[in-house]
């Protein structure tokens, strides 16, 4: 995943109530859209933390 | 060193040498009646990978599809483990081909096509292809040690625009590469390089699951990346050293790259000595393939998908399990429609619960389509659909 093609990033609900968001859901500039898990060997979310260093990107909260 | 010499039986000789050595040494010859082979013994008793180092490098396996327009930056996007790094540099559509060198063995090849011409090169602007390798995948390299071992990287490549091109091996962990030119002789026509590398005695690579060594074939660089002086002996990257005088395969909406039959040995060979490709079975390459993606595609109507339970009525959880254990915990995506067995064909929304190596969770919602603690069939609808995770390097 290029960094340059991500346009939002917004954590998933935790799988058991109470538990921590593991997941994120990555919507690229063309729409599609991934869920990317939140661990460092993960290289999509190695791309998703390049893009969230940049000024005004951000990931969103779950629902 | 002594040696016996034979007379051939019309002409020339051979001859038998023994080396200095210490003791008394003995070499049974078989008792059998044929040629021995000599031209290809040393690959034979010497290769230390069991398997070929380079995965589908016969392009066979293509699991995210065959043919992927409008790319204008880096990723997979077709042939598997096959990716570019991309920027400003065009836009391109990849495909698996059928365009393979005659006679080869060789079925499949990995075409780029350029759709949208960059006639003037930007210098941030960069194009390579890549494969990229698992640190524990490359121990037997011992890089880093004063035992490094010499890579040749072999590759069958039909370029519409001739001229100097750059391979060069990156070392991910320690920000290490060495390159290498070597000319496109001819346009739009299958050529084969072998290129040997020196092993690097600096810079171990991560004995782990991460990305640690590239190939990389740059296609187009920009000044950023061609300023300088090409590095042809291992050493601390820098940018300008990369990829000196290398043309601009974007520079023509006519212009095409076709890649197959790409191996990398653990040793020095040159076109003559190069041991022959490694062919795999189909299932061998995807299941290796698999550890880095896995695409279930839609191939009847109604197809299982994957059990779940019902959580709520509007929400059940499922889960697939993977064959092969990815290299990482995976992404997901899908496409088309996915609905559940024996109702309306609703299409379900879908949100990852779980991702691990070794199984993936999702809850699928639907308005009131399930009932709590029910067991449901999660399945293809009558078009076009997949489910895809993604482990890549």
């Amino acid at each position: 995943m290029d960094k340059n093609n991500i346009k939002t990033v917004k954590k998933l609900p935790p799988a058991m109530a109470g538990a921590d968001s593991i997941i994120v859901r990555v919507t690229l500039q063309d729409d599609a859209w991934w869920d990317v898990p939140m661990v460092n060997d993960n290289s999509d979310y190695q791309s998703v933390l390049k893009w969230a260093a940049i000024d005004g990107n951000t990931i969103a909260e779950a629902d | 060193m002594s040696s016996i010499k034979l007379k051939g039986s019309s002409s020339g000789d051979v001859t038998i040498t023994v080396p200095a050595a210490a003791g008394t040494n003995t070499v049974t010859i078989p008792a059998l009646t044929g040629t021995l082979p000599l031209s290809n013994l040393d690959h034979v008793t010497n290769r230390q990978n069991a398997k070929p180092l380079v995965i589908n490098g016969d392009m066979a396996v293509a699991q995210r599809g065959t043919s992927t327009t409008g790319i204008t930056g880096g990723g997979y996007y077709t042939v598997d483990r096959m990716k570019v790094d991309l920027n400003d540099n065009g836009t391109w559509t990849h495909t698996q081909d059928t365009d393979v060198p005659t006679g080869q063995g060789f079925a499949k090849s990995w075409k780029l096509d350029n759709t949208t011409a960059d006639t003037s090169v930007a210098s941030g602007s960069y194009h390579l292809a890549r494969y990229l390798f698992e640190g524990q995948d490359l121990q037997l390299l011992k890089k880093g040690t004063s035992s490094a071992e010499k890579v040749t990287v072999s590759f069958w490549i039909k370029a519409t625009v001739t001229g100097t091109y750059i391979a060069e091996l990156f070392d991910v962990d320690n920000s290490r590469q060495i390159s290498q030119a070597y000319t496109v002789s001819s346009a739009n026509t299958w050529e084969k390089k072998v290129l040997s590398f020196a092993g690097d005695t600096s810079g171990a690579l991560g004995d782990d699951n991460g990305s640690s060594f590239a190939i990389n074939f740059w296609l187009g660089a920009g000044s950023d990346f061609s300023s300088g002086t090409l590095s042809t002996t291992w050493t601390s990257s820098t940018n300008a050293n990369r990829a000196v005088g290398q043309v601009n395969s974007g520079s023509s909406t006519s212009n095409n790259v076709y890649f197959t039959g790409l191996q990398m040995e653990v040793g020095e060979y040159d076109s003559t000595t190069i041991p022959p490709f490694q062919h795999e079975s189909f299932g061998d390459s995807l299941m290796r393939c698999e550890r880095y993606c896995k695409a279930i595609i839609k191939e009847a109507n109604y197809a299982p998908v994957m059990l779940a339970h019902g959580v709520t009525a509007d929400v059940c959880r499922g889960a697939y399990f993977f064959q092969t254990p990815m290299r990482a915990a995976p992404s997901f995506t899908h496409t088309g429609n996915i609905i559940r067995s024996y109702e309306a064909a609703t299409a379900l929304s879908s949100a990852t619960a779980v991702s691990s190596r070794f199984a993936h969770s999702i809850d699928w919602t639907g308005s009131g389509l399930f009932a709590a603690n029910e067991g449901i069939l999660i399945t293809f609808n009558t078009t076009a659909a997949s489910l895809i995770y993604d482990a890549e390097l």
